[in-house]
C-alpha cells in the first residue's frame, strides 16, 4: 500500500526538476504561441512600404522597355513613350489617382528592378511566368498574347481545333504555335502542317486560300486584320500567354491596388478600347 | 491435435513472420541494388553532316537519367561531336585528390551513344586562388597546378575523351579573373597545359584561343578585340601549344553567310581568325567551332526570328561541310539547360529542360537524316 501511496503521490506532484521542465516547456509555449499571434497580426496588416512611398508622394514608378510597339515605344521625333501599355499604366494612375514616373529599363534586367526596388510596378508586355512566380508577383492578366487559331472571314466550319482534321493548319515556323501545332498533330487524326518564315506569310496564305487556318499569336494576328487581312480569330486561345503587371512579392497591397484598377477595366471596357487602338486600328 | 491456428501456432507464426521481414529488410540493405540507369549498347550517329555537333550543358546535371536522355537526344538529332565543361574546381577540391564519379558519369554515356567529346578545362578551385578572389582567377603560380589537372584529366580519360580546351575566352576580363587580359599570360598558361596533356597522352589535341568574339579595342577594361588578342598569341610564341583553334561564333542578327569584317561580328567571323592562322603559319591546323549559334527569344536585341535562326543554323553546319574544310566541326550553343536560365539565353536551346524537342531540334534533324524534303524549313524556305 505505500507504494501505491507513494505512486499516486509522484502522479499528482512531479519531482522538482521535471516540475521546472514542464515549466520550461509551458513558457517556451506561451512565447511561441505570442509571437505567432504577432506575427500573424502584422502580416495581416503588414504595410506594404511600397505602397505607402507611393501614397506618400502620390507618383508610382513603372519600369518599362519601350522596344516592343505597339505595346510599348519610343517616339523617334519626340522621344516620348506610347503604346498600349503606356496607355494602360497611366490610366491605373489615374483610376488610384497617382502621377506615373516611367523608368527605362532593358528587358531582361526588370525583373531585377522590380525586385530591387528601382521600379515599384512592371507593365512591359511580361507574360506570366511560372519560373518567376517564387521571386515576383503576376498581378491579373490584361492582355492575352497567346497562340489563336486563325480562319478566314466566311469560315464556318472551324470553330475549334477538333474541326482541323483533314486541314491545312499554317503556323510560322519554329514559333510556340508550331510546337503546339507538331503536338496537335498528334492528337488529331490528318492535319496537314504547313510552315511558313512568319506568321504574317502564314495569315496571307491563310487569306489567299492556300490553308485552311492559322495557329499565330494573337499580336501577329490583330495586327494583320488591322492592315485589311479578311480573317477572324476564334474566341479562345489554344494556347495562353497572359500579360500581367509584375510587383515585388512584398507589395501586396500595391498590387490589389493595380488588380482592382485592371478589373474596372476589364468591366468598363477600357482594355477592349486599348487593344482595338493600339492592334485593331488601321495603321496601328 | 492441435489446430494450426491455435494461440501457441499463431505466436509461432508470428515470430516466422518477424523473421521473414527482417531477413528481407537485411536483405535489401545489404545486398546493391542494380543501378537504376545503365549505359546501354554503343550507339553510331547516324548523320549526313559529321560537322554537326552542339555545346551541351551536363556539368550541373545531377541525375544520370536525364545525362543519357541528353545525350541520347544529341545523337538522335544527328550530331557527333559534344563540348562539354569539366571544372577543375569541381574534381580537385583538395590538391592531388581528384573525384571523377561525376565526369566518368558523362563520358560514359557519351561514348555510348557514339559522340565525340571536346572537354572544356577551366573554374579554379579555392585552394589554387587568392581568397574572395574570382573562380576564374588564375595566378602564374598556380599554372603549374593547372597543369596537373590537365595531365590528370587527360590520363585518366585516355582513349575516351581525344579533346581538350585550355580556358574559356581569356579575352574577356570576366572569364580572366576580373582581371586586365594578357595575351602573354594566357600563352603561358597554354604552354604548360600543352606539355602536361601532351605528357598525360601524345594522341589527345589540345584545343587553344576559344575566344569571345568582340570589338573591344586594346586597352579596354572588359576584354580585347579577339583578332587582336590572337595575333598577340602569336607573337607571344603560342603557336607550338595548340593543335587546334578553338573559335566561338556568334551570328547575332546576321544570316550565316553574311560577309565577315573586322568591325562587325558575325558567323564567318572565323574565317578572319583563319586568315590569323594562316598569316602566322598555321594553315595545316585545323579549327573547331566550340560555341556559336542564334538566339530566338522574342524580345532580346540581338534575336532573330525562330525561322531564321533555323535557316542560319543549318546554313552554319553546311558551310562548315562544303566550304570549309579546315573546320572540324561546330558546336553550337547549347543543347539544353538543367533548368530554365529565365533570360534570353533559354532561346539558344534545341529542347527545352524537360526534353521537347524545339523546332530547331527536329528540322536539324531531318537535315541530318537527309529528309529536307518535306522538312519545314524547306516549306518554310520556298515560300
Amino acid at each position: 500500500m505505500r507504494g501505491t501511496c507513494e505512486g499516486t503521490r509522484a502522479m499528482t506532484r512531479p519531482p522538482p526538476g521535471r516540475s521546472r521542465l514542464i515549466a520550461g516547456v509551458a513558457l517556451v509555449l506561451v512565447v511561441g504561441v505570442a509571437l505567432l499571434v504577432w506575427q500573424v497580426g502584422r502580416g495581416g496588416g503588414q504595410l506594404d512600404r511600397a505602397w505607402q512611398r507611393i501614397q506618400a508622394d502620390g507618383r508610382i514608378r513603372v519600369g518599362i522597355d519601350p522596344s516592343y510597339p505597339p505595346f510599348e515605344q519610343l517616339n523617334e521625333e519626340t522621344g516620348d513613350l506610347a503604346g498600349y501599355d503606356v496607355d494602360l499604366a497611366r490610366e491605373i494612375g489615374r483610376r488610384l489617382t497617382l502621377g506615373v514616373d516611367f523608368v527605362l529599363v532593358g528587358f531582361d534586367s526588370l525583373y531585377d528592378a522590380v525586385q530591387t526596388g528601382k521600379v515599384d510596378v512592371v507593365i512591359s508586355g511580361m507574360p506570366y511566368d511560372p519560373n518567376w512566380t517564387e521571386d515576383v508577383d503576376f498581378g491579373m492578366w490584361y492582355f492575352n498574347a497567346g497562340q489563336f487559331l486563325v480562319v478566314r472571314q466566311d469560315e464556318s466550319a472551324i470553330s475549334s481545333v477538333r474541326d482541323l482534321i483533314h486541314r491545312n493548319l499554317g503556323v510560322e515556323l519554329g514559333t510556340t504555335g508550331d510546337l503546339e501545332a507538331r503536338r496537335l498533330q498528334k492528337q488529331v487524326d490528318d492535319i496537314h502542317l504547313s510552315p511558313y518564315p512568319t506568321s504574317t506569310a502564314a495569315l496571307s496564305a491563310l487569306e489567299s486560300g492556300e490553308i485552311d487556318a492559322a495557329l499565330v499569336d494573337a499580336i501577329s494576328a490583330y495586327l494583320f486584320i488591322a492592315q485589311g487581312g479578311h480573317v477572324r480569330m476564334l474566341d479562345d486561345a489554344v494556347l495562353d500567354e497572359s500579360y500581367a503587371a509584375v510587383t515585388a512579392r512584398k507589395s501586396r497591397q500595391l498590387r490589389a491596388a493595380i488588380d482592382a484598377a485592371i478589373l474596372e477595366m476589364k468591366t468598363d471596357g477600357f482594355l477592349d478600347a486599348l487593344r482595338d487602338k493600339w492592334l485593331l486600328e488601321k495603321g496601328s | 491435435m492441435r489446430s494450426l491456428w491455435s494461440d501457441e501456432n499463431r505466436s509461432r507464426w508470428a515470430w516466422l513472420l518477424r523473421l521473414v521481414a527482417a531477413l528481407a529488410v537485411i536483405g535489401i540493405l545489404v545486398v546493391p541494388p542494380k543501378p537504376i540507369v545503365t549505359v546501354g549498347p554503343t550507339h553510331q550517329v547516324v548523320t549526313t553532316n559529321p560537322k554537326i555537333g552542339v555545346h551541351t550543358r551536363l556539368t550541373d546535371e545531377v541525375e544520370e537519367w536525364k545525362i543519357k536522355r541528353t545525350l541520347e537526344m544529341v545523337r538522335e538529332m544527328g550530331a557527333s561531336w559534344i563540348v562539354e565543361y569539366f571544372p577543375w574546381a569541381y574534381y580537385e577540391q583538395k590538391p592531388g585528390v581528384y573525384d571523377w564519379g561525376h565526369p566518368d558519369m558523362v563520358v560514359k554515356h557519351a561514348r555510348a551513344q557514339g559522340l565525340k567529346v571536346v572537354a572544356r578545362l577551366g573554374l579554379v578551385p579555392k585552394w589554387a586562388r587568392p581568397k574572395d578572389s574570382s573562380d576564374l582567377y588564375l595566378g602564374e603560380e598556380h599554372y603549374a597546378d593547372f597543369g596537373d589537372f590537365v595531365a590528370a584529366f587527360v590520363e585518366h580519360f585516355k582513349g575516351q575523351v581525344d579533346y581538350v580546351i585550355v580556358w574559356n575566352e581569356p579575352n574577356l576580363s570576366l572569364e580572366w579573373g576580373m582581371r586586365p587580359v594578357d595575351p602573354e599570360g594566357y600563352v603561358e598558361l597554354l604552354k604548360v597545359a600543352y606539355e602536361r596533356a601532351k605528357a598525360a597522352n601524345p594522341h589527345v589535341k589540345v584545343l587553344g584561343g576559344a575566344l569571345a568574339p568582340t570589338l573591344a579595342p586594346e586597352g579596354n577594361e572588359w576584354g580585347m578585340d579577339d583578332l587582336v588578342f590572337l595575333e598577340r598569341m602569336y607573337e607571344a610564341g603560342a603557336s607550338p601549344y595548340f593543335d587546334i583553334l578553338a573559335v566561338h561564333a556568334y551570328g547575332w542578327k546576321f544570316p550565316y553567310d553574311d560577309e565577315p569584317a573586322p568591325d562587325r561580328i558575325d558567323f564567318r567571323r572565323v574565317e578572319l581568325l583563319r586568315a590569323v592562322m594562316e598569316k602566322y603559319g598555321d594553315a595545316d591546323k585545323s579549327c573547331l567551332i566550340t560555341e556559336g549559334g542564334w538566339n530566338d527569344h522574342p524580345r532580346w536585341t540581338r534575336a532573330v526570328r525562330p525561322s531564321e535562326r533555323i535557316a542560319n543554323s543549318l546554313g552554319a553546319y553546311e558551310i562548315a561541310a562544303t566550304d570549309w574544310p579546315w573546320c572540324e566541326g561546330v558546336a553550337l550553343w547549347a543543347f539544353r539547360y538543367p533548368w530554365p536560365a529565365r533570360t534570353y539565353q533559354d532561346y539558344y536551346t534545341f529542347v527545352t529542360t524537360d526534353f521537347v524537342p524545339k523546332a530547331i531540334y527536329q528540322e536539324v534533324q531531318q537535315y541530318a537524316r537527309d529528309v529536307r524534303r518535306d522538312s519545314g524549313y524547306d516549306q518554310a524556305a520556298a515560300r
